[in-house]
């Protein structure tokens, strides 16, 4: 479990899940749904995980204090006022940036042993 | 965008509230949201798997959020450990483990046994749709209970009584299948094309009759039962449109009933249905007296059997002003289905079975409460140690606790199995009851049942042991020397009251099992007054389409038992419309009115009161003539009539004057009634009384009969049954040639030896002996056993106390008997408690089974007395061995 008062170190490696909300976080704050709209765009709607998944990795998220909920809403069109935000804390944005360090060393091992040569699978 | 509507809104919804609120990062309400725009994001086609998958992921975090909230009460923490603790320590004494969940599994299977046989009985009644609002109207008739109802009664109900929602009525009769190889006999049932819908039937294939079917007789039309279409046709799915022969006229076949609609005590073994046109012509002229249909009815909603049976009483006084020729016994019985396919006589004998092998279950709980209180005692160190250190009475209790409910769940776990073999054994062996093995299962209530059960056992056996060997006081604990804590006085007097109850339970359930198998083992050595040694039987049916009156039936008989009369190895051979040892039979004939009584009285019915034979029925039998004479081959048709009747008769209806010469009347009130002499209403002559012959119940006096003559009053049916000096078997073969000789068209069946006749007659009661044999035997050993080791183990833990007592000079003798003394009066506590509830059982079950109180006593008697010498061996054994003993060695070895 991850604890309150402990370093970013601490809170890798991640969950896909979590990494995931990190991410799309990392751009605006977004609700629920946008999450998994953004997060399906980005993998060419391979990945999903369904509603229930999601917000029990928001909770994990919120009690960590990687995420919080977003004080200010987005002006842009597409804001809906029935929906919470969900905005990244800057502890948040330290362990996403742990995790993809921690996940580029060992995209370049795989790349040194050749597993990546034939492109994406 | 559309947040859900309808039922997967709500399930959601439901889902939902799995979460808890108040966390942050949750609100119900979005969730809800983003799960519809999800699901709306996709296509049509693909959305049943992702809404399932969507709707388990929602279950599946839900629920470990909310475990999450509650975080871990202290009560449960360390559970884990405690488990693997629980079967650690069951594993290291395997008998003991293995032995206590076996004594659990029998007395749980044996539970869940009759707890199966309930819910199947309770359970048929819902294959009907609503089945709370159906019932029967039965006639009323005296001496029956469920008599038909006439035409004309009928057409005024179904106008009339606005309590049913709708009425519906069938008639059964036997038709035979032709065109094959050899006539088949079937049973058929017309039904009015509102009755099978009325009950929530439909077809399984092709279509139910309708009405157009009952109006239109130029072109019948039948549907299959389930089983014919299985086992006549190969379960052929083209069926429908073909054509069969019924009665030689071809039929149309339109459906197939569904597998559902087969009952053990409704339209047994019916083969087809054929539709019955509900408003015959002659409904308004027709007799009260013709009562030829069964009713069913729908209350209407919200109408009562109360107000039903009321309306039904006011209908039938209308009637019998309006119309004074009508006889008395006009009106209805409203019965409802839930009554008529599960008794309220057979709810109380499976009730009494449950609380019977509650009992037994009950009697191996305290047998293992004493165990583990004797393990308890043995772990007093262990105790001790643990809450030295720091664990609370609770985890400790919590702790035993755990290793009962590890092996009631082992005992639950086996007992299942043993229930659904015990049922399955059960049932198919009573001969009327084989299908209904097929319909038990491993099904939810099932289940949920055991596992209450196996709880409950747990609580029972493991709860107070566990209290008590939490109740150790440290220091004496630790000190190991048992004697001296305060929790030896409790363990005591828990004990006292396992020996006590145990005792009281076992009695009257041994007495009860022991009398009552008595009884059904005595029908095996009662003389049913019938030799069956050397005795064939075969079952043969005239069809009416060729043998449409009495004087061509009264020929074929005649001509079939001269030829079977003259198979070298037949001594003499007869026929019968069946005979009273379970094998039925059907006559048009009665009542009769006995001369000199009043009609009513007279009412002789079913096999054992009213049968047509023929001269040879009795000397086949072996049924001895004890005045008068037997029927001759001179009592023709043409003849003045004549009976013999049975000696229970003459005892009833003519107790003080001579039987033979008097007159048997036929009542010729009922058009039913055929046969030339009956619609004439010539008084019968009795001729001869034979002896009683046939199975009685119980004690029960035989019943009494009138046997006709067969060339005076034929019927289509009889049961030949032939005496031989050789041997049966063979016999069969022969008995079937010759009645295929005489008409190879001619349908036979039932052919059986007299053992065989026997041995199905009595296997019902066999079973039942068996069960309560094995129950009785079960509850007996179980409380030996256990009664033996309690108060064994009891003096021995008093080796010390009494090696005391001999140290300061008592003598060996009076320690001894004070010993005895002591278990002595606890086990004639129990023992008077047991033959208490004993003699209140036996009065309660007086009306169920008539048992001879002199057996009670006897049994009750002797299992008193057994048990009492158990108690005295147990404690004499080891006190024996306590005082033998050097006073200085047993101080020693404390």
């Amino acid at each position: 479990m991850m604890g309150r008062s402990s370093s970013p170190q601490d809170f890798t490696p991640l969950s896909p899940v979590e990494f995931e909300i990190l991410l799309v976080l990392a751009a605006g704050d977004s609700h629920g749904w946008g999450i998994i709209k953004e997060a399906q765009t980005r993998w060419g709607g391979e990945l999903s995980f369904e509603t229930g998944t999601l917000y029990r990795a928001l909770r994990r998220l919120t009690t960590a204090g990687l995420v919080k909920p977003a004080d200010r809403r987005p002006t842009a069109a597409g804001d809906d006022r029935r929906r919470r935000y969900f905005a990244i804390t800057p502890l948040g944005r330290q362990v996403a940036a742990i995790e993809a360090r921690r996940m580029e060393t060992q995209v370049d091992a795989a790349r040194d042993r050749a597993l990546l040569t034939e492109g994406r699978p | 965008m559309s947040p859900g509507n309808g039922l997967l809104g709500l399930a959601v919804r439901i889902l939902l509230r799995l979460y808890p609120e108040d966390v942050p990062g949750i609100n119900r309400a979005e969730m809800e949201e983003t799960f519809f725009d999800r699901l709306a994001q996709l296509k049509e086609a693909r959305r049943s798997p992702v809404v399932l998958a969507a709707m388990w992921d929602l279950a599946r975090t839900g629920a470990g959020e909310r475990l999450r909230s509650w975080g871990r009460p202290p009560l449960l923490r360390g559970l884990g450990e405690d488990v693997r603790f629980a079967v650690r320590s069951l594993a290291r004494s395997p008998m003991f483990a293995l032995g206590a969940a076996a004594m659990l599994a029998l007395g749980i299977g044996a539970t869940n046994s009759m707890y199966s046989m309930h819910a199947l009985m309770a359970g048929i009644v819902h294959r009907f749709h609503e089945p709370d609002e159906l019932v029967f109207l039965w006639g009323t008739e005296p001496g029956r209970r469920r008599a038909g109802v006439s035409a004309r009664e009928l057409a005024v109900w179904r106008t009339e009584a606005s309590a049913f929602e709708d009425i519906g009525a069938y008639q059964s009769s036997v038709r035979y299948l032709t065109g094959g190889e050899e006539p088949l006999r079937v049973r058929e049932v017309r039904v009015s094309p509102n009755l099978l819908p009325m009950l929530g039937f439909e077809a399984d294939l092709g279509r139910l009759p309708g009405n157009a079917d009952a109006e239109s007789p130029a072109e019948p039309v039948i549907v299959l039962s389930w089983q014919m279409w299985r086992e006549r046709f190969g379960a052929e799915p083209g069926i429908v449109g073909r054509t069969l022969r019924l009665d030689d006229v071809p039929h149309t076949i339109v459906g197939v009933l569904p597998e559902k609609v087969r009952f053990e005590n409704l339209w047994r073994d019916a083969g087809v249905f054929t539709p019955l046109p509900l408003e015959p012509a002659d409904a308004q002229a027709g007799s009260y007296e013709d009562r030829r249909y069964s009713v069913m009815a729908r209350l209407d909603e919200g109408v009562t059997l109360t107000q039903a049976r009321a309306q039904m009483e006011v209908l039938a006084t209308r009637l019998a002003e309006e119309d004074p020729t009508a006889r008395s016994h006009l009106g209805a019985t409203v019965e409802p289905f839930r009554d008529y396919f599960y008794s309220p006589d057979d709810r109380l004998a499976v009730g009494s079975m449950i609380l019977a092998v509650l009992a037994v279950l009950l009697i191996a709980c305290v047998n293992l409460a004493n165990l583990l209180l004797a393990r308890g005692t043995a772990r007093q160190g262990e105790v001790a140690v643990r809450m030295a250190v720091g664990a609370s009475r609770w985890q400790i209790v919590r702790r035993l606790l755990l290793e009962s409910f590890a092996l009631a769940l082992l005992g639950g776990a086996a007992g299942v199995v043993l229930g659904l073999w015990g049922v399955r054994l059960m049932l198919s062996s009573f001969p009327t009851t084989p299908f209904m093995a097929e319909q038990v299962g491993l099904d939810a209530p099932y289940v949920a049942f055991t596992l209450a059960v196996s709880t409950g056992a747990a609580l029972a056996f493991g709860l107070t042991p566990a209290l008590l060997a939490s109740r150790v006081s440290l220091g004496a604990g630790l000190r190991e020397s048992g004697a001296a804590a305060s929790s030896a006085r409790a363990r005591n007097r828990f004990r006292s009251g396992i020996l006590v109850t145990q005792i009281a339970l076992t009695v009257p359930l041994v007495v009860t099992c022991v009398v009552s198998f008595r009884h059904v083992r005595a029908l095996e050595t009662v003389d049913f007054g019938i030799d069956t040694d050397a005795l064939v039987t075969a079952r043969v049916d005239l069809p009416p389409h060729r043998y449409p009156d009495g004087a061509l039936r009264s020929d074929f008989y005649r001509l079939l038992l001269e030829a079977v009369g003259g198979i070298p190895a037949v001594e003499v051979a007869g026929a019968g419309v069946g005979l009273p040892i379970g094998v039925g039979g059907r006559t048009q004939y009665g009542p009769l009115v006995m001369e000199g009584h009043e009609a009513d009285e007279g009412a002789a019915r079913g096999v054992g009161g009213f049968n047509v034979v023929t001269p040879g029925f009795f000397r086949a039998l072996g049924v001895p003539v004890v005045a008068g004479r037997g029927l001759g081959p001179d009592d023709g048709p043409a003849d003045p009539s004549v009976a013999v009747v049975n000696e229970a008769l003459v005892r009833r209806y003519w107790p003080d004057v001579e039987p033979l010469g008097r007159l048997l009347i036929p009542d010729t009130t009922g058009s039913r009634y055929a046969g030339p002499e009956w619609s004439r209403g010539a008084p019968i002559t009795v001729v001869g009384v034979v002896r009683d012959f046939g199975a009685t119940f119980y004690g029960e006096p035989p019943t009494p009969a009138v046997y006709l003559p067969h060339a005076q009053a034929s019927v289509a049916s009889m049961l030949v049954v032939a005496r031989t000096s050789q041997d049966t078997g063979t016999l069969l073969t022969a008995l079937r040639q010759v009645i295929r000789r005489v008409d190879p068209d001619v349908p036979s069946s039932f052919y059986r030896t007299g053992d065989g006749l026997m041995d199905e007659w009595l296997q019902e009661s066999r079973t039942v002996a068996a069960t309560l044999g094995l129950l009785g035997a079960l509850a007996l050993g179980l409380a030996v056993l256990g009664l033996y080791g309690m108060v064994a183990y009891s003096v021995a833990q008093r080796s010390f106390e009494l090696g005391v007592r001999m140290v300061l000079g008592a003598n060996r003798h009076s320690v001894r008997f004070a010993v005895m003394r002591s278990f002595l009066v606890l086990g004639g506590t129990g023992i008077l408690g047991g033959l208490a509830i004993s003699a209140a059982t036996a009065l309660a079950a007086r009306s169920q089974l008539v048992m001879l109180r002199t057996s009670v006593a006897s049994t009750a008697g002797l299992i008193s007395v057994l048990l009492a010498t158990v108690v005295l061996v147990a404690s004499y054994v080891p006190a024996r061995r306590a005082t033998a003993i050097e006073p200085v060695r047993a101080l020693r070895s404390e």
